[in-house]
């Protein structure tokens, strides 16, 4: 109960900094990280059990796509980019440093927040252009997640299971 | 089921599940029924922009609050330079009109600064001998007498006022048209010598110069009767007079010609 206050209370201030704060008319994209953090901090659990579980795994994945739910709900247009690639963020953050693809490294750290960064965006150009008539400047919105990768790539360095494998 | 066919099964939920709910969502409006989870966020981010737009308003006041100080100094500045500027036409408008009617006027000058000998009561003025002055000259302003020159050099001179110890001018009370000498004494005061226990001065007799010491031209104001003691003296009555021109608001002088 209190872990899921917690993470929720997390949410809620990700969220008002996501809101309030911009950087160089930018939007901060800063719920990947917390996605991210989440799947790490479940890597530690599951580590200490010695294999990977599913259970796991469907925590994050659904930590992450309640959080992209309720992004896109916030941003009051499609509802359905964050969920996806918010869970895909949870899911992959929960499969790739614990099982037998990566050693959790601070490079792979950063290179995966990118990537989470970067698939964020790629989503909601897709989703958008495919199920939504609003058109979207593609050039615009990639130079957007080039910024937030920039802004995310300090936490892919600094945040790290508590133990690493 | 095997771990792989699990996360499959994750990732296959995952996607089709929003599949479904964006395709759902294609030409319509986003799912109503999931604006609830927007609620606590709408009325946080009321607070927020709330409380934003107060900060906002407090620190644009304060901004304009310190322009505005800046500019109500610098109009003050201004409005005292103007003041300065008003005053100083309208003595020097007086000064003209002294030498309008002074026929034995020489030139205006400014005072400068008060004289550096600690003993005297004497002012410097801007102008000196390459102007006309000389020593012994009267200095006078549109109130009345202020002293004489004392000390010239080529481009500046000095004067003795005339509340310092060494001064004395002779004078006639303006309507008992009695002589007598008036001499400074050190202080804001003069005195007024040589008036016999027998004449009537009253306070705020009117003494002008007398012309009679052949340095300062009749008529001159020179000040007023405040004190007059005739109980308990011998032969003269002691009398204090207060010029009329305090040396305290001198800023520009009048220098007359001597005879």
């Amino acid at each position: 109960m209190i872990k899921i206050f917690t993470w929720g209370l997390l949410a809620v201030m990700v969220f008002i900094v996501q809101t309030q704060f911009s950087f160089l008319h930018n939007s901060v994209n800063f719920t990947v990280v917390i996605v991210y953090l989440f799947g790490l901090r479940n890597l530690d659990r599951v580590a200490a059990r010695g294999y990977f579980g599913s259970r796991s795994e469907i925590e994050t994945t659904a930590f992450g796509a309640f959080i992209g739910l309720t992004e896109d709900v916030l941003l009051g247009s499609l509802v359905g980019p964050g969920f996806l690639s918010k869970g895909l963020t949870g899911f992959f953050t929960s499969v790739i440093f614990s099982d037998v693809v990566f050693r959790w490294t601070r490079i792979w750290g950063m290179a995966a927040i990118t990537a989470f960064t970067l698939l964020d965006g790629l989503i909601l150009i897709g989703a958008r252009s495919m199920f939504s008539d609003l058109h979207i400047n593609s050039s615009q919105v990639l130079l957007n997640v080039l910024v937030q990768i920039v802004l995310n790539i300090p936490f892919g360095i600094l945040l790290k299971p508590r133990i690493v494998n | 089921m095997s771990k792989a066919k699990k996360r499959l099964l994750i990732l296959f939920s995952l996607f089709s599940l929003s599949f479904v709910m964006m395709a759902f969502q294609h030409n319509r409006r986003p799912f109503s029924f999931f604006e609830v989870l927007s609620y606590p966020f709408h009325a946080l981010s009321k607070i927020t922009s709330s409380v934003d737009l107060k900060v906002k308003t407090a620190k644009e006041a304060l901004e304009e609050n310190t322009r505005l100080k800046k500019e109500l100094t610098a109009f003050l500045l201004e409005r005292q330079k103007y003041n300065e500027v008003i005053q100083e036409n309208k003595r020097l408008k007086d000064l003209l009109s002294l030498k309008e009617h002074e026929l034995r006027y020489l030139t205006a000058a400014k005072v400068i600064a008060r004289g550096y000998d600690k003993v005297l009561n004497t002012i410097i003025l801007d102008k000196g001998g390459n102007n006309g002055l000389q020593k012994g000259m009267a200095v006078i302003t549109t109130r009345g007498l202020v002293g004489k020159v004392y000390f010239v050099k080529k481009d500046f001179a000095e004067v003795l006022l005339l509340r310092d110890s060494n001064f004395s001018v002779a004078v006639r009370l303006q309507n008992n048209r009695r002589e007598g000498v008036v001499s400074g004494t050190g202080y804001d005061n003069c005195v007024l010598k040589y008036i016999s226990p027998e004449e009537n001065v009253e306070k705020g007799e009117v003494i002008v110069t007398s012309g009679l010491d052949g340095i300062f031209p009749p008529g001159l104001p020179v000040g007023t009767v405040v004190k007059v003691k005739k109980e308990g003296v011998e032969f003269f009555q002691q009398i204090e007079i207060m010029p009329f021109q305090s040396d305290a608001k001198l800023e520009e002088v009048v220098i007359l010609k001597q005879e």
